[in-house]
């Protein structure tokens, strides 16, 4: 038990007198929040100081390590809401608590207090507003929380007459408050006005604004704003990606397909530095999916990956990526077509890396939904192209010249087969081939092509099986020692890396498994009881076959994966 | 060690085995050979005929003709109806080779006829046995059996007495044929041993022992290495026997014509070893397999392509050179000897080149000694 979980509320006053306010909160854990009892007595004694936030005050918030100031932070803001204090002192606390949160998530959590102080009594948000107008920088900046705590359309609209801050503050507010369909038409009219006339990053301000008010009145005009939105996207300013991003993130449900349709060009500009923008990209295009519009988020998606040079892939657009994988397969094996066919390297690179086949006993796409194109030179270089960048996924890669089998055109149907056999079947004899005789059973098509390709293959598995009586050639014992150690050391880096990454890794003790089939550790059960715990670990197992090819065969193979990924169509 | 060395006679062969492996045992312990064995030269019964003392006889000088058999002996080898069986080779040298064709410096000697055998004389047969004894022994005759636990105890008083191989010798022997399964572990030890045995050799008889103990010594190991069905080591002990007596031979321009002319036929044996072993494991064990995609890659059992890579090429190179060989001997012989081996060559040859089809990584060679044009072995073969 800490030291200042024994505060009381009868002895806050004298700790307030003895470690000044918020030296007194920081003496406080956590849980201290959700002490209504004496959040409501710091707040009172505060508010009886001469001054609420002191250069002292100052010092020790400053002084604080960051999980102990966001600590402090919260509690802070359970007592902001009922401080008995000038409107200019609370702003000048909040203000500084912002602005030392930085850009954690958590940051804002003053600002959302500072609202509920000011609508506990209206005049509060009167009196903040009174200080903007009289030209209090820090009034300005908090003047939307005053705006949207009062409700004042008429206060927020008459704002937009005033200073920048002001501007912006009556904007952010006429987005944020409930509005009937008149207030919704006159506010949009008033910042449709603004977003013309400002810069490129106000604009975009104002549009995300009028795209929030809009979305209030689902009748409303769209065509109203159009030539906001026109004016905007005639630039790849990194604002405006970011807005076309935000855009269809947050309003897609209510956007037309022009709309959407524009937005989307824009994507494609946004540079793999802008983290924030691409997060927003990576949520649009999953709306997408859900949406069914697979094929405006595939070509958006490709050509963002694409003109990034592959510096935005599978990673950055996991979301996207995650919904198509584990969603419905019809949109991820018509994507799968639409990429390789066009057969550009880094949008296929990324769908390799987005796609796994581990523990899988099926392709992530299934046979029957895979769109053919039209002519046999197509549905071959498609096929060709499935192995070059799927290889490692030897099911899915399959699939296509299964396919092809199935629905494809007669003189492609040799070309299909050969390719299952080499490389596909000369590098794995184990999840393709069950699943290339499972399928074979099942479909009548393509039923004595495949197993003849298996037969083919079943010769060379037989003699592969046969030679390994050679016992000569296996590895020596010093050889082997040297790959067992070399195995290790990058188990150990392996595990290392995990272990840096992983965000648990601060929360949690870690348990060093030595042996058995539980773990052990010990808990605290009371000052002094200390209980041991048992837990059964439960069986985890992945598989997953190397292709042969790499081993006994690593540069033909290369040289032929790498012909597949880069030759292109012929021109007919 | 008995027990290696009983083991390693009990399987040897009749032919270019246990007629090889006697000869040099009987010169080792003081025997004069006058007949060598070779194929089809088995005169009238007796594969090899050598003066020496009987030891049934108290040390007895007498004549011994040995009549050879590999294995056990059963009822089917002493009277199956072929000529090659003991009671018709007994009868034919009782009846041709005594009485036409022993030299008549020896004619006055006892005369031993031996049954030698890497095995035993099994039950079924030793009532015939010892009739046709009883029925067949003169003053002059004596019938006698040598099996495969008197060569064993020859052997080992003979080539590899505590006198001839000390501790550390054998204990380098005893490794080497114990980890003939690891294959580095055993090679490293015996070469050890062959180092040692040929390091500062003699001219005279005394270094001739040391090279017949190397033979000895390298046959053990084969049979050991045939036995575990992992002819690796024995391959690349007999390769390093046959460079190691190839040197000591060199080195004997001082020695006498008869130490030369015993080093020379010990040399040809390591060679025959060589070859014996070359031909099991390059085209009896690799060879069947040579044709078939990737499945001599397959048989390198490593995660890793570095590992496939060497060993296919040390594949490829030892077929190229067991094919080299041949070519060599077959240019040198004439007649069936000299087809027989070309033939060999051709085998060999095949074998490369379907090692070569079948497995790409010899398409790439890693190594800056791979690097010979690939076709460069095989154009002495005419390919």
């Amino acid at each position: 038990m800490d030291e200042a979980a024994q505060i009381r509320p009868e002895n806050v006053e004298q700790e307030i007198q003895r470690f000044g306010f918020l030296g007194c909160i920081s003496k406080l854990s956590l849980s201290a929040y959700q002490d209504k009892r004496l959040v409501s007595e710091i707040a009172a004694v505060a508010s009886k100081r001469n001054r609420l936030f002191t250069e002292e005050d100052r010092t020790v918030l400053s002084a604080l390590g960051r999980s102990k100031f966001f600590e402090v932070q919260t509690i802070l803001c359970e007592v902001i809401p009922f401080l008995q204090t000038a409107p200019s002192e609370l702003i000048e606390l909040v203000q500084f608590l912002v602005e030392t949160g930085g850009a954690d998530l958590a940051a804002n959590q003053p600002n959302a207090a500072f609202r509920k102080w000011c609508e506990v009594d209206p005049r509060r948000s009167d009196d903040v507003i009174q200080l903007a107008k009289d030209g209090d920088e820090l009034a300005r900046l908090h003047l939307v929380f005053a705006l949207q705590a009062k409700a004042d359309f008429d206060e927020a609209i008459a704002c937009l007459d005033r200073s920048d801050e002001e501007q912006t503050a009556g904007v952010l507010a006429l987005s944020r408050m409930q509005l009937n369909k008149d207030q919704v038409l006159a506010a949009l009219e008033q910042t449709i006005a603004l977003a013309m006339t400002a810069d490129i990053k106000t604009s975009c301000g104002i549009t995300k604004a009028i795209y929030d008010i809009a979305a209030k009145d689902k009748d409303v005009d769209r065509s109203l704003f159009l030539p906001v939105l026109d004016k905007l996207l005639a630039s790849i300013d990194e604002h405006v990606v970011h807005l076309a991003a935000w855009l269809l993130n947050w309003h897609q449900v209510e956007m037309s397909e022009d709309e959407i349709g524009k937005c989307l060009r824009q994507l494609a500009s946004v540079k793999p530095e802008n983290k924030g923008t691409i997060d927003q990209i990576d949520m649009a295009l999953s709306k997408l999916v859900d949406r069914n519009e697979i094929q405006s988020g595939s070509s958006a998606a490709r050509a963002i990956i694409d003109v990034s040079k592959g510096a935005i892939g599978s990673d950055a657009l996991d979301s996207f990526f995650h919904k198509l994988t584990h969603g419905n397969s019809e949109q991820l094996a018509w994507l799968t077509t639409d990429w390789l066919s066009s057969g550009r390297f880094f949008s296929c690179a990324a769908l390799n890396r987005a796609i796994s086949e581990i523990n899988q006993t099926a392709p992530v796409v299934a046979v029957d939904e895979i769109p053919l194109p039209e002519t046999a030179n197509e549905q071959i270089f498609l096929c060709r192209k499935a192995i070059g960048y799927l290889f490692i996924h030897p099911m899915t890669a399959a699939a296509f010249s299964v396919a092809v089998l199935e629905r494809g055109r007669p003189e492609a149907k040799q070309h299909a087969i050969d390719l299952l056999y080499d490389p596909l079947l000369l590098s794995y004899s184990g999840a393709l081939k069950d699943w290339l005789e499972a399928f074979a059973k099942d479909n009548e098509t393509s039923r004595a092509d495949i197993e003849k390709v298996l037969q083919r293959a079943q010769m060379v598995w037989d003699g592969c099986r046969e030679a390994r009586e050679i016992v000569e050639f296996e590895p020596s014992e010093s050889a082997r020692a040297v790959v067992n150690f070399q195995k290790m050391e990058e188990a150990e880096r392996t595990r290392d890396e995990a272990g840096g990454r992983s965000i648990f890794a601060d929360l949690f003790t870690t348990q060093h498994l030595l042996y058995g089939d539980r773990s052990a550790f010990n808990i605290m059960k009371s000052a002094e009881e200390l209980e041991q715990k048992t837990m059964p670990f439960s069986e985890i197992s992945i598989r997953s076959e190397l292709p042969k090819g790499i081993f006994v065969d690593p540069v033909g193979l290369d040289m032929l994966l790498h012909q597949f990924r880069n030759e292109r169509m012929v021109e007919q | 060690m008995k027990l290696v060395v009983r083991q390693y006679v009990q399987g040897l062969k009749e032919r270019d085995e246990l007629d090889v492996l006697l000869p040099q045992l009987l010169s080792e312990i003081g025997y004069e050979v006058i007949h060598h064995p070779g194929r089809g030269t088995k005169q009238a019964g007796v594969d090899v005929a050598a003066v020496g003392p009987d030891p049934d006889a108290d040390g007895e000088k007498a004549l011994h003709l040995f009549l050879i058999k590999s294995g056990d002996l059963g009822r089917t080898d002493w009277n199956g109806g072929k000529p090659q069986d003991v009671m018709p080779s007994l009868d034919e040298i009782r009846h041709d080779y005594i009485p036409n064709r022993i030299p008549e410096q020896y004619s006055r000697l006892p005369i031993s006829i031996c049954i030698c055998m890497g095995g035993e004389l099994k039950e079924v047969i030793r009532s015939y046995w010892r009739g046709y004894v009883e029925n067949n022994t003169t003053d002059k005759i004596r019938y006698r059996e040598w099996n495969g636990d008197r060569l064993a105890n020859l052997i080992l008083s003979g080539f590899l007495n505590r006198e001839l191989l000390d501790v550390d010798r054998r204990v380098a022997f005893q490794k080497a044929v114990a980890m003939v399964s690891e294959p580095d572990t055993s090679y490293r030890h015996f070469r050890e041993l062959i180092h040692d045995l040929t390091e500062e050799i003699e001219d005279d008889h005394r270094g001739t022992t040391r090279l017949r103990q190397l033979v000895i010594c390298l046959w053990i190991l084969v049979s050991n290495g045939v036995d575990a069905e992992n002819l690796e080591a024995p391959y690349r002990c007999s390769e390093l026997a046959l460079l190691y007596s190839w040197d000591v031979l060199n080195r004997s321009a001082s020695a006498k014509k008869k130490e030369l002319k015993a080093r020379s036929e010990i040399v040809d044996h390591v060679l025959s070893l060589y070859l014996t072993i070359g031909q099991k494991l390059i085209v009896e064990k690799i060879g069947p397999h040579a044709e078939k995609k990737h499945a001599v890659s397959s048989a390198v059992r490593s995660g890793s392509e570095l590992d496939i890579n060497l060993a296919l090429f040390e594949a490829m190179g030892r077929s190229a050179l067991l094919g080299l060989w041949h070519h060599f001997i077959g240019l040198k012989s004439d007649g069936k000897q000299r087809e027989q081996h070309l033939n060999l060559r051709d085998q060999c040859q095949n074998i490369a080149v379907s090692l070569i089809n079948q497995n790409p990584t010899l398409t790439t060679p890693l190594r800056d000694d791979h690097h010979c044009p690939s076709s460069g072995f095989l154009e002495p073969m005419g390919a």
